[in-house]
């Protein structure tokens, strides 16, 4: 009660003209339980106070009581469109500070799951992005599409989006004989889809009168409120891991990072759609030179970290994913935290959607591309 | 006069683009053999999981009823969620010799996430990962499976 | 910076400060009563201008709770990660430095639901995904009879 007297009562003057609205939390275009409480006037939007942990799930604490192997599996449920960059971090995490060293084929093989991962992610957003702005049929369109990664993702890893592939020291499976084949397939069907896609929405003049010059964060807001991913960059803030702190087999391909400095919403859908080009040019330059050699390397079967704190940053669909882990030497971690990018990304919602109309609100929030069980964890 | 031509322009463009749209969506109209929609409980019988699928955790048995579970709980220790519980028993060997035999292997497959993890860890390669993607039933103790079959033994030549 | 210039450099500018080189970055810990001051020290001085607060995480040890900041600078592209230890375990009290770094605003109230720990000055210190009568669950010596199975 209070925190709405306090929403109502800002700058010692009470808005009579104004009222609380609660989108959420069963919003179709919060994508979760979300709950935002908005202000507003009219249809203009004053103030969101965004309400979260409807799903919190205290993945944290359950890592706690757990060995390192089993924390990777709770990864997979946090950002879920991102599995494999969740269980890569913790991964790479764990084997920085025992200082193993993976073989080649192993960082080939994460880096084309990385890329994947991030298409089918991507493709996704992409899809629900459309239906948000009430454009059913491009819905359609992308889960047709994401379901050959999907499909790829069980061939290899056996499950299609709880991977839990990534272990400590390599990856669970070698990959599937087809799935050089498979991958090459589907990188050539994508690439003539994928103009598709341009003309369904991106060339769409209702599409565009709705997301130019709506949403705007400025590069100084992106930075403060640690807005990273596609939706940063959309800003001119450059912050892809993949090229500043580079992991895995990134320092060995050619891509670039897109960048922008309009910062509107239609900015952040153009970025995206041009990841998923870069995407898959870094799977080309990839699949026909994974080299030959073991997928793993032999661990101990209880994996002890020594003391230390220990940090691991990748690049996950949706902006800078970090994991620290805090070990006292014991086959549990003492403390994980992990940094989700849906978490920051969130909270700069009501800088970027002030003063625009509800219905932008909606459009704005797609681009930002939330995964609740991400921001909740 | 020049706002009022903008918008009719405007008008024009955004039917031209929702016509370049529909052109696409028309195409797939006619070509209805690019969908890869699956006609799921009529296609059953032919419906082939990946032989990677994880579905269900499952005990693999020979003809003769024989196991290659020795009982030592590996799979238990590796579990994240306690979904696994070995209980074992003493058995005495043909030259009289105590030994540690499986008595029941209790799954949970409600609690379990299909991590792979027991599988990957299990020595002797007891358990593997199952097809079976179908675990709907109406009763949830129906979820709590014991994998190894009654009377059935472990194979001759399994050492732990 | 490199890792090493930047030891050498906080050494000289933080005298209060404990600076260290850790396993991967430069840890600088300081006092509770410093922190504030040198969180600005470290975003506005043009050498520093650490501008992007990344990770803010609480740490229960036994003695004290830790607060860490993982910091980058976009400019120069280095990372320090700044420490800071609370002199009481069980009633927590920092600064805060949501005022430095706005996304620190929620991640403060994200360690203050999740370990207890209270921010000084924080405009809006609620919690931010449990409900107000449950325990600070991060804390070792939190207590759940019904929800955590001891195994």
């Amino acid at each position: 009660m209070s925190e709405i007297k306090e929403i109502i009562i800002s700058s010692d003057k009470i808005h009579t003209d104004q009222y609380l609205v609660n989108m959420g939390p069963q919003h179709p275009s919060t994508h979760g339980v979300l709950r935002l409480l908005v202000r507003l006037e009219g249809e203009i939007v004053h103030h969101i106070q965004p309400h979260v942990g409807y799903i919190h799930s205290g993945i944290e604490k359950m890592c706690e009581a757990i060995s390192y192997p089993q924390v990777i599996h709770l990864t997979d449920r946090m950002d879920y469109l991102s599995a494999h960059m969740n269980n890569e971090a913790v991964a790479l995490c764990v084997e920085n500070a025992l200082q193993v060293e993976v073989p080649e084929r192993v960082k080939y093989i994460r880096t084309i799951m990385d890329e994947l991962s991030r298409l089918a992610s991507h493709q996704l957003w992409w899809c629900v992005m459309g239906m948000d702005l009430g454009a059913l049929t491009t819905f359609f369109y992308g889960l047709r599409d994401r379901e050959h990664i999907l499909d790829i993702f069980e061939e290899t890893c056996g499950a299609r989006m709880t991977l839990n592939y990534s272990l400590p020291g390599g990856v669970m499976f070698d990959i599937h004989p087809n799935f050089q084949k498979r991958v090459k397939e589907f990188i050539k069907e994508f690439k003539k889809k994928l103009p598709e896609y341009d003309q369904l929405l991106t060339g769409n003049v209702i599409f565009q009168e709705r997301t130019k010059e709506i949403g705007y964060l400025s590069l100084e807001d992106a930075i403060a409120w640690g807005v990273t991913g596609p939706a940063g960059r959309g800003s001119g803030f450059s912050c892809d891991v993949r090229k500043h702190h580079p992991y895995s087999a990134y320092p060995l391909v050619q891509f670039e990072e897109k960048l922008d400095t309009r910062g509107d919403t239609f900015t952040r859908y153009r970025l995206r759609i041009e990841e998923m080009h870069e995407s898959m040019h870094i799977i080309e330059q990839l699949i026909d030179n994974i080299p030959e050699g073991d997928y793993a390397v032999k661990m101990k079967g209880v994996v002890k970290l020594p003391e230390g704190e220990f940090y691991q940053r990748v690049e996950s669909a949706r902006g800078e994913f970090g994991v620290y882990i805090v070990s006292d030497g014991k086959k549990n971690p003492y403390r994980v935290k992990f940094r989700s990018p849906g978490f920051s990304n969130l909270f700069a919602l009501n800088k970027m959607a002030s003063g625009h109309k509800i219905a932008d609100l909606v459009a704005i929030m797609s681009t930002l591309d939330l995964v609740i069980p991400d921001i909740d964890r | 006069m020049n706002a009022l031509f903008q918008y009719i322009s405007t008008v024009f463009k955004g039917i031209g683009t929702l016509l370049t749209g529909m052109k696409i969506t028309g195409k797939y109209v006619f070509t209805p053999w690019n969908n890869v929609t699956q006609q799921y409980p009529e296609n059953r019988d032919t419906l082939k999981m990946f032989d990677r699928f994880r579905g269900e955790v499952i005990m693999p048995h020979s003809e003769n009823n024989e196991h290659l579970c020795t009982g030592c709980g590996i799979c238990e220790l590796n579990c994240p969620n306690g979904s696994i519980e070995i209980i074992s028993k003493m058995e005495l060997t043909e030259d009289g010799k105590k030994k540690r035999a499986i008595d029941q292997h209790i799954y949970h497959l409600g609690m379990c996430t299909f991590c792979n993890l027991c599988v990957k860890a299990c020595p002797t390669g007891a358990i593997v990962m199952g097809q079976n993607f179908e675990h709907a039933v109406w009763d949830r103790s129906k979820l709590t499976k014991v994998l190894n079959q009654p009377g059935s033994k472990i194979a001759q030549g399994v050492k732990e | 910076m490199t890792n090493e210039e930047l030891q050498a450099y906080l050494t000289g500018e933080f005298s209060k400060a404990e600076v260290k080189l850790g396993k991967q970055y430069v840890e600088i810990l300081v006092q509770a009563a410093d922190l504030h001051e040198t969180s600005v020290r470290l975003k506005n001085e043009p050498e520093l201008s650490f501008d992007y607060l990344f990770c803010l995480s609480g740490v229960d040890y036994p003695e004290t709770m830790q607060i860490v900041y993982h910091l980058e600078s976009v400019k120069h592209r280095h990372v320090v990660v700044l420490k800071v230890n609370t002199a009481d375990r069980t009633d927590p009290k920092v600064d805060t430095v949501s005022d430095v770094w706005r996304t620190a605003k929620y991640h403060e109230r994200e360690v203050y639901d999740l370990l207890g720990v209270k921010f000084n000055n924080h405009k809006d210190l609620r919690r931010l995904f449990l409900d107000d009568s449950w325990g600070f669950p991060l804390r070792k010596d939190y207590k759940d009879e019904v929800r955590i199975v001891e195994r």
